[in-house]
């Protein structure tokens, strides 16, 4: 990448909402017409968007994973955690949204026929979505979702009778009473996959790495870390890495080999 | 009958195309910016905070949002002054940018070893004494919060170079004038105020501070009016340029500043939120002194109308 030079479509937009659906309690999916970014993103890569019409209060954008792309449209999912998120779930059809993007780092694709699991945690299992969509055998794919409670799973479109998943909750309200790493750990003794994707909370991400580089299975992580800028100025979204020092999530990531990373 | 409006602005030696210059530490060392707006399209860089040994920063949580701002614990991570001569400033160079470099010592000596360090660097335009660091254990804000500090450091590295000397200046004081007038008694060419307004925020569920450093420095909209008043404050003291920042992303916010007394602003946090707003910047401004028929911005400078 030479310095100074635009990542591929990587750009200021405004994006039409195209829909906004509840796919989870507090979970809302949009979809974005934005042609530009839906050609160019890669699954892992995330959005940053504006949540005020001034972009002063609140002033910082929200990164926002992809969670799907289709010719001229692009998926995203969000989980209203405050007062910026909130502003952007409520977003009708037909407004617009200022955003930046795509930025960071994606996942690596898998090979063609290669065995995968995929480990996501409440809406973590977006930026998975892209990468499952985008496989050209999803049916393959075992996708382990988990959530604090069934309310919580968000329900995407390409998730909807696939054979490969699997439902853990916290308390037990659906799937398997547990984590999605349990999930993990019993499709590790069983049939484990060649790589493993992950994306979720730091709890889960970290039981999820040490069973992977335990067996010394491949395995990616989609980090979410605090970010202020999305582009790489403001050193706000440091990562701690396994040889000491810190990365910026947003540039040299959001999606690290586990093994990169200093895990707590 | 129009006017070509003149947007250049004197910074002491240092002549600019355009008061808008890009702050230390919102614009790393240029190269993300460039992603998204042509260098040269702005009157200055200032590179992130440099110290003369590398620094790992501060563990997250670094950031927070706040109401129209946000706080940061960053604490000054950089890839050390050797660094920025070797792998930093050859790009830098080649972007028609005149270079500001913030520099950050731990101790007065360190000031006068990186201006000295510094002083042999080519492409460097001026040098902006960060003794305003509010995240840093060492140095920092130590210097900048009495005036015995801010014009210790400020001597030390006028000694050290002939590069212009700009001290930027900690909002964090009870008389902000005072430190001005230290920092040009004792050599500075210029002034930059304001750095960040040491804040705090707390998560009342867990008890814990949002920051892993406890306290940042708070930025953004929020600050703008502190920014404002003690520019003004500051112009009516001293006779050198100031460079006017806090909460800018707009040519209103920017003509605050000049009209204020401020020679120049810096974007900071505003690059966050809108990574070109430096460009609409200026072009506010150009229109601004078309409408009123302002033909040279430096005739705004200071040009409030107060009521007596």
């Amino acid at each position: 990448m030479s310095e100074g030079a635009p990542r591929p479509g990587q750009d200021h937009y405004v994006a039409q909402v195209r829909t906004n659906i509840g796919v989870a309690d507090g979970h809302r999916l949009l979809t974005l017409i934005c042609p530009e970014v839906a050609q160019t993103a890669v699954p892992g890569q995330f959005l940053q968007i504006r949540v005020s019409v001034s972009g002063q209060d609140p002033l910082l954008r929200r990164p926002i994973c992809v969670a799907a792309a289709r010719e001229d449209e692009v998926d995203i999912v969000v989980r209203v955690a405050g007062r910026g998120t909130d502003l952007l779930a409520r977003e009708a059809p037909g407004a617009f949204v200022d955003l930046l993007g795509p930025l960071g780092r994606g996942f690596t694709r898998p090979g063609r026929h290669e065995p995968v699991a995929l480990v996501g945690g409440g809406v973590g299992v977006a930026p998975l979505h892209f990468l499952l969509t985008s496989l050209a055998d999803p049916s393959r794919v075992r996708v382990l979702l988990g959530a604090r409670t069934r309310a919580l799973l968000p329900r995407l479109p390409g998730l909807s009778g696939l054979e490969g998943l699997r439902i853990a909750t916290d308390d037990g309200s659906e799937g398997h009473h547990g984590t999605a790493a349990d999930l993990l750990a019993g499709v590790l003794e069983t049939d484990p996959p060649h790589r493993v994707y992950a994306c979720g909370p730091q709890p889960m991400l970290a039981a999820v790495a040490r069973l992977c580089i335990q067996r010394r299975i491949v395995c990616e992580v989609s980090l979410e870390e605090r970010m202020a800028c999305g582009i790489g100025v403001c050193m706000g979204c440091a990562v701690p890495m396994a040889g000491g020092g810190y990365t910026r999530a947003c540039r040299e990531g959001p999606v690290y080999d586990a093994r990169a990373v200093k895990w707590e | 009958m129009g006017v070509t409006p003149d947007l250049s602005v004197r910074l002491g030696p240092l002549t600019l195309r355009n008061p808008v210059m890009v702050a230390s530490g919102c614009c790393g060392f240029g190269q993300e910016l460039a992603e998204w707006m042509p260098l040269s399209a702005l009157g200055a860089i200032v590179a992130k905070g440099t110290t003369l040994r590398p620094r790992r920063g501060n563990p997250p949580p670094r950031v927070w949002e706040t109401p129209a701002g946000m706080l940061n614990a960053i604490g000054l991570q950089n890839d050390g002054v050797q660094d920025l001569i070797e792998h930093k400033l050859p790009w830098l160079r080649e972007q028609d940018v005149p270079i500001i470099v913030n520099i950050a010592g731990e101790t007065v000596g360190e000031f006068a070893e990186l201006a000295r360090v510094l002083d042999r660097a080519p492409g460097v335009a001026a040098l902006e004494l960060n003794v305003s660091c509010p995240n840093v254990r060492a140095g920092g804000m130590q210097f900048g919060v009495c005036a015995t500090g801010v014009a210790e450091v400020t001597s030390a590295a006028r000694e050290a170079t002939r590069l212009p000397i700009i001290t930027k200046l900690s909002p964090n004081v009870t008389d902000i004038v005072e430190m001005a007038r230290a920092a040009v008694d004792s050599g500075a060419d210029a002034l930059s105020l304001i750095n960040t307004l040491l804040g705090m925020a707390i998560d009342p569920e867990t008890r814990r501070p949002r920051l892993a450093n406890i306290t940042g420095g708070l930025s953004g909209p929020a600050v703008r009016p502190v920014a404002v008043r003690m520019v003004w404050q500051v112009a009516r003291a001293v006779r050198v340029p100031i460079i006017g920042l806090g909460g800018i992303s707009r040519a209103e916010h920017a003509l605050e500043f000049i009209i204020a007394g401020a020679s120049a602003v810096c974007i900071g946090t505003g690059l966050f939120a809108d990574p070109r707003c430096p460009i609409a910047v200026v072009d506010g401004l150009r229109d601004y002194m078309e409408r009123h028929g302002i033909e040279r911005l430096g005739d705004l400078r200071g040009a409030l109308e107060a009521a007596v």
